[in-house]
């Protein structure tokens, strides 16, 4: 029992909290630093043992009664939908302590917020009880207050504030679905109970009720408005680019490449078990707020200035990808989804690495201020041009695998919407690739940029792990749809799988996965 | 056990509270320095204690029945035991009121340590205390009202004792004006359940309210609806409830610091016990209806509350005003109530519990400001969770938890009130409480905005080197909320 695997991985960052504190601020860094890589050596051992042909299931499974007179529990497992994002999880923490390094701000506090902050998410990722992942995911919202609000730049308070109101606005709806839904079990079954997979067995009523919307529409959109505000979608997307271009740049990495995939994995792990006839209903309209966020991502990126504010509505151009790949709701596109959700972290993780790496010499974001770098910084100009390949998706990289899956299965629920989305993927190159042209080529003409000094070793260290992962997975992208493929199936399988052209099928004919009837995970 | 050990067992907690108070009124009779300062002090503290350990103690040796009996006593004696309720409910509440006391009497001495009536303050404190325990044990209205004037009538004169301070002046004249008006209320309420049901014990009403509602012609008894109401003011001035709070922000302010954590956490505590004695149990079976207008009722005491606070600069009045939104939770605690928990309101007491430990936290701090003359504005935190890290971090566990952030015990507390509620099918309500708390959390998240995020100029000085006493009451208190957090189970057997 207490040597789960997925426990550690909650664990270990806590253990490191508790080992560093009373230590010097001076040891921080690497103590910590150490954690986070002992954290990637859990997270591939984890990679390793997980089988994935049974990834359907849950597998480590861990389950602990946490309070007496509670129904909660400790309850831990980990299938094919939540493997990926812990190991990106694991596999980022450490990029994001070197991207911190430099900050000389109580380096101890700064080093506890990330560990703390990796805990919180790892734990959002495992959790099986829906109590537990609520506590999960409203602790991660502290650390990462802290790390905007203390270590960010000149308006950060703004910024944290904004940041944790707006997902904690999310969040009490959410609190108030998943309570209805314990009472309505304990309604059906008679006692009260946090699993998810047993709450997923509820039936809610789907007659049109107050303003039309069933009482399963209203539980749904509880769920699901708290996991659209953390995606971010448009139109809940305004607290995401204030929110990066406050926080330090290892909080942005963390807040790109994780924190916002929770959401995305919040809309599999909860929106469709536990409301899925809704979630028919309702998912081409995600499918168009979610083509609105596209182009408008695409569009308010291009006219940035800054390059975190670009990077960030990049991001949320990026994410809305990934939800039209789960709206589309068949294997293709909930793969394309999956997939995206890595790359994107990873991208983008990079390229506010690099963002970072500029800032940390020149103390601007503002692209006006640079301009001819490929010929001072060569290799920062290497990985630049990279890393905004696999970012706008060019074949070989990783990020056009998922683009392209994506695409596809939105062809099949609904070829105008792929029409639209396409549209996205010119946006997409333009914006960048404007970016590239006007930071790295274009005369040297400031002379400020003359001296700048190229990568040192701690920024390859932080690169390198990124690039090879971007050729590795753009390459083998089966290395990593082997190991989920089965739990994708299910959504994809037991919800039948619409005709192609034909749009969202009846709502009646669909059996639901996680009901005692259909397929679903052995409980 | 002889019959007057019988009699006396019950009331110990009461008893040692309120000897503990008339030890050091004699001791100042006899001269102001015939006590020193910490003797004075230690007497208090001890009397705290023994009501501490003889609630543990009664909570071993607790009769079977809910009332207890006189085996052999004289029947004018045993007509006493119908007047006092004693069971393990009781006793917890009892307990949790001395614990509360314990921890408050340090930021009340310390403020009074210079002056010649510390003695007099620390029995006054003590008193009260006895009243609300009176109050929340009592099993008979004239009890109720006994407890009622026990508890507040040392309040008014506590909150007035810096008679140097206008502020506090026009407080405790304000609190003694609305207290009086809410207790002419609660009398006329009473005397109107009586007029219809010709008696003053709670379980006889029950069992005639029981009756009447089952007869159905409720338009024959509508002096007992009047009375109702009249019960409903009254407790609603005590608890804070919209649109009977304005006293409260001003006399939270302008009293002591430590009266106020006082204030916040006992009279809290007592005032949502009987209020839930009353409602939940003695009128539990008056048809639903009378809950309709107390509905919106609360729906605007959490709204109100919380939105008001969020516009202080003030620390004192932010959380005051935060202590009428935690109210509104409480008083839909009440309301929702599962019928099946009987007279023991265990979520209720978790909730008073954790938020009183906060409330006591924050305000022994606040008091610590006054003491070292300081104002009370949030900007006196700035920069303070660098300056002084423990400091801090007490701080922001307290406001951390009284927002509902889990996994702290002040999440718990709320989740169980929202639990019930959906189950009451009060789900429109559950939510507004939540939007309630969503609006809590912007002026929570300024404590810690202040104390992480502003420039460092705050020049409060508490360390464990400059007062043992109050650093180890807020450490102590921090370290509960954690505890708390693991224990949400804690009163249920």
């Amino acid at each position: 029992m207490i040597t789960n695997l997925l426990l550690w991985q909650i664990l270990l960052p806590l253990v490191g909290v508790v080992v560093m504190f009373p230590l010097t601020e001076k040891l921080a860094r690497p103590l910590a630093f150490g954690f986070s890589l002992a954290g990637v050596v859990l997270a591939s051992v984890l990679w390793i043992q997980f089988s994935g042909a049974d990834s359907a299931q849950m597998q480590f499974v861990f389950s602990l009664a946490w309070l007496s007179s509670f129904p909660a529990k400790i309850a831990l497992g980990i299938d094919g939908i939540s493997l990926p994002l812990v190991v990106l999880t694991k596999f980022m923490m450490p990029i994001a302590l070197l991207a911190s390094w430099k900050e000389d701000r109580h380096p101890r506090a700064l080093m506890s917020a990330y560990l703390l902050l990796d805990s919180a998410m790892t734990g959002a990722f495992l959790a099986t009880d829906v109590f537990l992942f609520y506590v999960f995911w409203e602790a991660m919202l502290i650390p990462m207050l802290l790390l905007i609000g203390v270590w960010g730049s000149k308006d950060r308070i703004y910024a944290a504030l904004k940041f944790f109101l707006f997902t904690f606005a999310g969040s009490i709806f959410l609190l108030a679905s998943l309570i209805y839904l314990m009472v309505a079990h304990r309604a059906q079954v008679g006692f009260f109970t946090t699993d998810l997979f047993a709450l997923a067995k509820v039936t809610l009523s789907t007659a049109p009720g107050w303003l039309g919307l069933s009482v399963q529409d209203l539980v749904f959109w509880g769920l699901t408005l708290a996991f659209l505000i953390k995606i971010p979608l448009f139109p809940f997307h305004t607290w995401l680019p204030d929110a990066h271009v406050q926080a330090p740049t290892g909080g942005s990495i963390l807040l790109a490449a994780v924190l916002l995939k929770l959401g995305t994995y919040g809309l599999l792990r909860f929106s469709i078990p536990l409301a899925t006839m809704s979630f028919y209903k309702f998912a081409p309209l995600l499918s168009v707020l979610a083509l609105i966020g596209i182009i408008y991502g695409a569009w308010i990126a291009f006219q940035q200035t800054d390059m975190k504010k670009l990077v960030a509505y990049s991001s949320v151009s990026h994410l809305a990808f990934v939800v039209l790949g789960i709206a589309s709701l068949n294997l293709e596109g909930l793969t394309g989804g999956m997939l995206q959700m890595v790359n994107h972290g990873v991208s983008t993780g990079a390229l506010f690495f690099l963002v970072g790496v500029l800032y940390e010499r020149r103390h601007t974001r503002d692209f006006a201020e640079y301009g001819g770098l490929a010929s001072v910084v060569p290799w920062f100009s290497f990985f630049l041009v990279f890393t905004v390949c696999s970012s706008m998706g060019v074949p070989g990289l990783n990020g056009f695998v998922g683009e392209f899956l994506v695409l596809l299965g939105t062809y099949q629920q609904n070829p105008f919407f792929a029409a639209i989305a396409v549209t996205a993927i010119v946006f997409g190159a333009i914006y960048l690739l404007v970016f590239v042209r006007k930071i790295l080529f274009g005369p040297l003409d400031n002379p400020e940029n003359k001296g700048l000094s190229d990568l040192k070793a701690r920024e390859w260290a932080g690169l390198v792990p990124m690039a090879i992962f971007m050729v590795v997975l753009g390459l083998a992208p089966y290395l990593l749809v082997d190991k989920i493929r089965p739990s994708l199936e299910k959504y994809w399988g037991g919800l039948g799988r619409p005709n192609s052209a034909q749009s969202i099928p009846k709502m009646t004919s669909l059996t639901n996965p996680w009901s005692p009837s259909g397929r679903g995970p052995n409980r | 056990m002889t019959v007057l050990s019988q009699f006396l067992f019950p009331l110990g907690p009461i008893l040692a509270l309120v000897g503990g108070g008339c030890a050091l009124i004699g001791a100042e009779c006899v001269g102001n320095n015939f006590l020193s300062v910490r003797a004075k002090g230690f007497v208090a503290w001890l009397a705290t204690a023994l009501a501490v350990a003889l609630c543990f103690f009664q909570l071993g040796h607790i009769p079977a029945e809910e009332s207890f009996q006189l085996a052999g006593a004289p029947a004018w004696l045993s007509e006493f035991t119908h007047f006092y309720h004693f069971s393990p409910t009781t006793v917890l509440l009892q307990l949790v009121i001395a614990l509360f006391a314990m921890f408050v009497l340090h930021a009340v001495a310390a403020e009074f340590r210079k002056g010649d009536i510390m003695g007099e303050v620390l029995a006054l404190l003590l008193w009260s205390g006895a009243g609300m325990m009176l109050l929340v044990s009592a099993d008979h209205f004239l009890i109720v009202f006994l407890g009622l004037e026990l508890l507040s009538l040392p309040l008014y004169a506590m909150v007035g004792l810096k008679r140097w301070d206008p502020k506090a002046l026009e407080a405790a004249l304000k609190y003694f004006l609305f207290g009086s008006v809410a207790t002419a209320f609660l009398l006329l309420g009473i005397a109107f359940i009586y007029a219809e049901t010709g008696t003053l014990s709670l379980p006889k009403i029950r069992d005639i309210v029981t009756v009447i509602s089952q007869s159905g012609n409720l338009s024959e008894h509508m002096l007992l609806l009047a009375g109702m109401l009249l019960l409903v003011v009254a407790l609603g001035f005590k608890a804070g409830m919209f649109p009977f709070h304005m006293w409260l922000p001003d006399v939270y302010e302008g009293a002591p610091a430590g009266v106020t954590a006082w204030m916040g956490s006992g009279v809290k505590l007592a005032a949502i016990g009987l209020t839930f004695r009353i409602f939940a149990d003695t009128f539990a079976t008056f048809p639903q209806g009378w809950m309709e207008p107390f509905r919106y009722l609360v729906a605007a005491t959490v709204l109100v509350g919380n939105a008001a606070a969020l516009v202080q600069d003030d620390l004192k009045r932010t959380f005051a005003y935060s202590s009428i939104g935690h109210a509104g939770f409480l008083l839909l605690g009440v309301m929702v109530s599962p019928t099946d928990l009987g007279t023991q309101p265990t979520f209720l007491l978790y909730y008073l519990l954790t938020y009183g430990v906060m409330f006591i936290g924050l305000f022994s701090f606040i008091a610590h400001l006054e003491r070292q003359g300081l104002s009370t504005d949030f900007t006196e935190l700035a920069g303070l969770g660098f300056t002084s890290p423990a400091v801090g971090l007490c701080l922001s566990l307290f406001a951390l938890s009284a927002a509902g952030i889990p996994p702290l015990a002040g999440f718990f507390a709320k989740y169980q009130i929202l639990l019930f509620a959906f189950q009451k099918g009060e789900g429109a309500l559950a939510v507004i409480a939540l939007i309630g708390s969503l609006i809590g959390l912007a002026y929570y998240l300024r404590v810690l905005v202040f104390l992480y995020m502003k420039e460092p100029k705050s020049t409060v000085r508490l360390s464990a080197k400059s007062d043992p006493v109050g650093f180890g009451i807020l450490v102590t208190l921090a370290a509960g909320t954690i505890v708390l957090s693991f224990l949400p189970g804690i009163f249920g057997k």
